[in-house]
């Protein structure tokens, strides 16, 4: 993966390059061996180019191949290994590079204006909305339906970005309290300014193999074992906010796939799309790994810290790291390839670990997409 | 020194060694098709394609359709991430939906892939235009282009298009006569589908787009959506339905014409012929099929199209003077119009009414096996080729 930086100089184009040679490289493979391509990579708004696959297609190795793009929003950085998964499972093709870029750095005067673009022309766009109000409707009505305080939230942001500062690439890894998030700039009542993950731009990618072909290449292979993806309705106003139902479904999509009977005990650790603090509680009980109301609690006792019982977003999540929408999903997907295999260096978490979990949000508050990994 | 960073998945080996189940399109559903549709929006358009082909098909899609598909582009919806607006039109809410944005080949090859890794046993795949709707078309198309070296030089489509429409005729010798030709036939063909809002378009109105580009050699815009239901043959076989069958889905991207790609072949059209005649082991090129439907949404793609799909000059020139496979025997983009991202999925709906023996009047006598060739339109080097048969 690239670095993730509020602005790189780097294209688009030269992001998906740079990111498919680093993984073609740690895979010690050449471009021809590569004979299918999938490209994730969120709203065109952002890097302001229409039919942005074709665009990202030759920086990704995709000229001359057959290459897609797959999108489902923010969902999209997990969803893209998903789509790379059907290129190999279904036996068409025996290798695949999966590369998930977005910069969000073009949009001017900020991002933001980006995400008016997902809004309903002729219901929602009148009422001037933007995403951070709508989240702040989702946050306040979680913390409303549990009777969560925001001090309770604010140890997301405190425990992310501190576990960020050993991330290599990360863009907002720092030693903050919850007094600091308290403080912060009220952006949309609760939200505030470290609730919140920053507009980024970078790319992550990651080649997949089918099982012959990947044992002539390591004896140390990480396996997708489970994927599942869900859109609930479009009518946001349709569902309750407090609790992300389209998340289980998409979660147990993937544990009825990987035979996963019990998430907290059959998996080992998660990374779970944080691009809010309180996201990160939100998608653990969607992800049936807390009860409904009760992921606080885990984060307030520790169970979520590296060296806890289950640790959440070792990385330093999207809080952290940043947020390049498709490719903070793959980020998280490379971070649980890295621990499995024992290769996250100080983010190393300290339990063994077997299996993995990576989950990624999308479109307005309403798509999961969950894959699951395992030595 | 760490081992090689992989992602792996374990097959199943002999899954890829042996002749995998056939995927089949068991309904299909098609709405609109006016220049313009006054009084519909989009979502209501999507939703009269899919009940269709979900009538078609016989099923529920609440019940038995496991994943949807749509594959339009953003910027022609004007909004952000299309798959949050189709769920509930499709019938997809609370269910696995996605976005592929491109052609209908990319997205009939991913949901088949789908059903072959087991994620699924039916999915829907959906394309759409409302053309209509989108205000400056130019503009959206001119985001298209490479923003730091292509687009600074302020050629709209028709300019990029008569380029490389005189790079063609250099190339390889065709002429305008020959695009007067193919679009006689488009508007001869076109004349005899009620699908075609363009077959009536008489003479050489319009006059030069741009050098040699005429702009009676664009296909003009239309709205539309189709949908199709594929499903594994496993399924078709248990529920009693009759399938139209994807022997073979193949897409690719060659270099732009303007960035280093040739303009006599279209070298996407050609990789993903190959591709696609491979797997389905055709052994005769051409020959093998009774219909080829064919981009023409330019009138000189349609003769790049079929010379990048023929064997030789020989076999290209029988199919364009009609001695081979039926071409574009519902009259093409040319007479149906140009129905953006669902230009291709048009071409596969007709072929699947023909291999059915449903196309009425233009139906083509012992249709048994069909080739969907797509593009997906200037700045694109990308296409794909589909083959369908009666057989599985």
């Amino acid at each position: 993966m690239t670095l993730f930086r509020r602005r790189l100089l780097e294209t688009g184009r030269e992001l998906a390059f740079e990111a498919s040679s680093m993984a073609l490289e740690a895979a010690a493979m050449e471009r021809k061996e590569v004979e299918s391509v999938v490209v994730g990579s969120a709203p065109d708004a952002f890097d302001g180019v229409h039919m942005k696959g074709e665009y990202l297609l030759e920086g990704a190795g995709g000229v001359g191949l057959p290459t897609s793009r797959v999108y489902v929003g923010g969902g999209t950085g997990v969803f893209s290994p998903i789509a790379g998964w059907w290129h190999v499972a279904s036996g068409q093709f025996d290798t695949c590079m999966v590369v998930a870029e977005e910069k969000m750095s073009p949009l001017h005067p900020h991002p933001q204006y980006a995400f008016w673009s997902i809004f309903d022309h002729t219901l929602e766009r009148p009422l001037g909305v933007t995403l951070l109000w709508i989240f702040a409707l989702e946050m306040r009505r979680y913390m409303q339906a549990y009777g969560i305080k925001e001090e309770e939230i604010a140890l997301v942001a405190v425990k992310n970005k501190l576990n960020a500062l050993d991330h290599p690439c990360a863009q907002l890894g720092a030693k903050i309290t919850v007094e600091d998030v308290m403080r912060s700039e009220k952006i949309a009542w609760p939200v505030k300014r470290y609730d919140v993950s920053p507009p980024s731009d970078g790319a992550a990618a990651m080649v997949l193999a089918s099982e012959d072909v990947a044992r002539r290449y390591t004896d140390d292979p990480v396996w997708i074992d489970g994927v599942g993806w869900n859109v609930d309705t479009q009518y946001w106003t349709d569902r309750d906010l407090a609790y992300p139902e389209y998340l289980e479904r998409a979660a147990r999509m993937a544990y009825r796939m990987a035979k996963i009977e019990d998430p907290r005990k059959d998996l080992d650790f998660a990374e779970v799309y944080d691009p809010f603090d309180y996201k990160e509680l939100h998608h653990m009980e969607g992800l049936l790994l807390a009860e409904r109301g009760e992921a606080p609690e885990l984060t307030k006792d520790g169970v979520t810290q590296r060296d806890g019982d289950f640790p959440v977003n070792p990385s330093g999540g999207l809080l952290g790291v940043g947020n390049p929408i498709a490719a903070a999903g793959l980020m998280k997907v490379c971070e649980v390839f890295w621990q499995l295999r024992g290769e996250a260096g100080k983010r190393q978490v300290r339990k063994e670990v077997n299996r993995g979990l990576a989950q990624a949000w999308g479109d307005l508050l309403q798509c999961g997409t969950v894959i699951t990994l395992r030595r | 020194m760490p081992s090689p960073a992989k992602l792996i998945y374990r097959t199943g080996f002999l899954a890829q060694k042996m002749r995998r189940p056939p995927v089949g399109i068991v309904g299909v559903g098609a709405a609109g098709f006016r220049p313009a549709l006054r009084g519909v929006s989009t979502r209501e358009l999507m939703y009269q394609a899919a009940s269709l082909a979900y009538l078609d098909a016989g099923v529920d899609p609440r019940k038995e359709v496991d994943s949807f598909v749509t594959t339009s582009e953003d910027l022609w919806e004007g909004w952000s991430i299309t798959d949050e607006m189709v769920p509930d039109q499709l019938g997809g809410a609370g269910r696995p939906v996605c976005t592929i944005p491109g052609d209908a080949v990319t997205g009939l090859g991913n949901a088949a892939m789908m059903i072959e890794a087991g994620a699924a046993q039916v999915v829907a795949v959906e394309a759409h235009s409302k053309a209509s709707d989108v205000l400056d078309k130019e503009a959206v198309e001119r985001m298209a282009q490479e923003p730091t070296l292509v687009r600074p030089l302020g050629m709209g489509r028709a300019a990029l298009a008569g380029l490389e429409m005189s790079a063609f005729f250099g190339a390889s010798g065709f002429g305008l006569d020959d695009c007067d030709a193919v679009i006689a036939s488009a508007r001869k063909r076109g004349s005899l589908n009620p699908l075609a809002s363009f077959a009536g378009r008489g003479g050489r109105e319009g006059g030069v787009a741009s050098s040699p580009l005429r702009r009676v050699d664009i296909a003009g815009y239309a709205d539309a959506a189709v949908v199709v239901v594929l499903a594994s043959a496993e399924w078709a076989r248990k529920k009693g339905r009759q399938a139209v069958w994807l022997e073979a889905a193949a897409w690719s991207s060659s270099l732009p014409w303007f960035d280093g790609g040739g303009a006599a072949l279209a070298g996407y059209a050609t990789a993903s012929f190959e591709r696609a005649a491979r797997k389905a082991e055709l052994r005769d090129g051409l020959g093998s099929v009774d219909l080829v439907e064919a981009d023409d949404s330019y009138s000189f793609k349609l003769l790049q199209h079929v010379l990048s799909i023929s064997r030789d000059w020989k076999e290209a020139e029988g199919v364009l003077d009609g001695r081979g496979p039926a071409l574009n025997p519902s009259g093409g983009s040319l007479a149906v119009g140009n129905l953006l991202e669902a230009s291709a999925m048009h071409r596969v709906y007709e072929a699947v009414i023909q291999l059915r023996g449903e196309a009425g009047r233009r139906q083509i006598e012992r249709a048994r096996r069909a080739l969907v060739q797509s593009w997906r339109g200037i700045p694109t080097a990308t296409g794909g080729v589909a083959l369908l048969s009666v057989s599985p």
